[in-house]
């Protein structure tokens, strides 16, 4: 994790990660009965996530790359050795790090994601996964 | 609807489980002998569901995360034939709430892991507001189940395994009525919770000190 404070005082996270994004979902049947939906996470490409205060952008070069507000943001959630963040438009990105802990990622994202809630005067977050939800 | 897999493969997780482990298990007698009822378990290691479900003796379907179906073929092959239900964590997921509401109808198990996740530190973490909304909507017996010591042997934050002494303890089943409103269930949401809290917390066994600082996990 890369930490840089810019001139107006504000500080910066990023890192360098295996960026995939989900292409599908398919339904998991068996014995003939529907059991679930599971995602189907397309190829994954070196990439990068950017935390500020405000906003996480991330950049892989492909098309689902972007910039979010913190408010924006559905769900957080470490999966195994992943980070994985729900989006606008019901887009779903996973984060492999390079040599940095998902853990650490998953902390920083939800205390921003908590203060650009009490910011907002939404509420305190009480649950982060399967989305968002304030108390 | 579990098919002929589902004893052989109950049976081989509690063998590799107490290979792993040599976890010492009580309470299996508290699991109801028929009708449906909710198993609800902490989640300390990856050990966890060798332990819960393999010492389980009736059909018990879980609630497993969905990346686990796709992280390889075997897991895909494998997951449905212990019936495993996918939870997608990223997202609502009405269907696996189906899918365990129909294993109860037809008078099986379902297991939840409270938490949504393992723990990263060894501690009891929240519970997750849509595990306890299943309970209370589905107004059947909820049996705690409680493994103590198994981040002691695998945390979360390692690949490595350790020797330590592991607890699997099962205890009197919890009535909890039917919350048929959306109103009622929140309404009794907290004090669940706790109630649950509690009775897992009754079930633990304290590890012995352990030899790295609390905490390692980020």
């Amino acid at each position: 994790m890369t930490r840089a404070t810019r001139d107006d005082g504000t500080v910066r996270y990023s890192a360098r990660a295996e960026v995939s994004w989900r292409v599908a979902e398919q339904a998991v049947w068996y014995r003939g009965v529907l059991r679930g939906f599971v995602e189907t996470m397309g190829p994954a490409a070196p990439g990068t996530i950017t935390v500020d205060r405000d906003t996480v952008s991330v950049e892989d070069g492909r098309a689902g790359a972007g910039r979010w507000r913190h408010l924006e943001v559905r769900a957080v959630q470490a999966a195994s050795r992943s980070l994985q963040l729900s989006l606008p438009g019901d887009r779903l990105v996973q984060l492999r790090f390079l040599g940095d802990s998902p853990r650490r990622w998953e902390i920083l994202m939800r205390r921003l994601i908590s203060d650009a809630y009490e910011g907002a005067g939404r509420g305190r977050v009480v649950e982060f996964q399967p989305r968002i939800t304030t108390g | 609807m579990t098919g002929a897999w589902y004893p052989f493969f109950r049976v081989t997780l509690k063998w590799v489980g107490l290979a792993l482990t040599r976890a010492k298990i009580s309470g299996v007698a508290h699991i109801p002998r028929k009708g449906p009822f909710l198993l609800v378990a902490n989640h300390e290691s990856i050990l966890d569901p060798f332990l819960v479900q393999g010492n389980c003796p009736r059909t018990t379907h879980f609630f497993a995360k969905s990346t686990q179906f796709t992280a390889n073929a075997v897991f895909g092959w494998f997951l449905p034939r212990v019936a495993a239900i996918p939870a997608r964590r990223y997202r609502v997921d009405p269907q696996s709430v189906r899918t365990a509401l129909r294993a109860l109808e037809r008078g099986d198990g379902v297991g939840i892991y409270l938490e949504g996740e393992r723990s990263w530190e060894g501690e009891l973490q929240p519970f997750r507001r849509g595990s306890i909304r299943l309970i209370l909507g589905a107004g059947v017996p909820v049996v705690p189940c409680c493994v103590s010591g198994s981040y002691d042997a695998w945390p979360r934050w390692t690949r490595s395994r350790w020797r330590a002494p592991v607890h699997l303890r099962y205890g009197e089943p919890l009535e909890f009525g039917v919350h048929d409103t959306r109103a009622a269930r929140e309404a009794a949401l907290e004090a669940c919770a706790e109630r649950l809290a509690g009775a897992l917390r009754e079930l633990r066994v304290e590890p012995p000190p352990r030899p790295w600082p609390t905490g390692g996990g980020a």
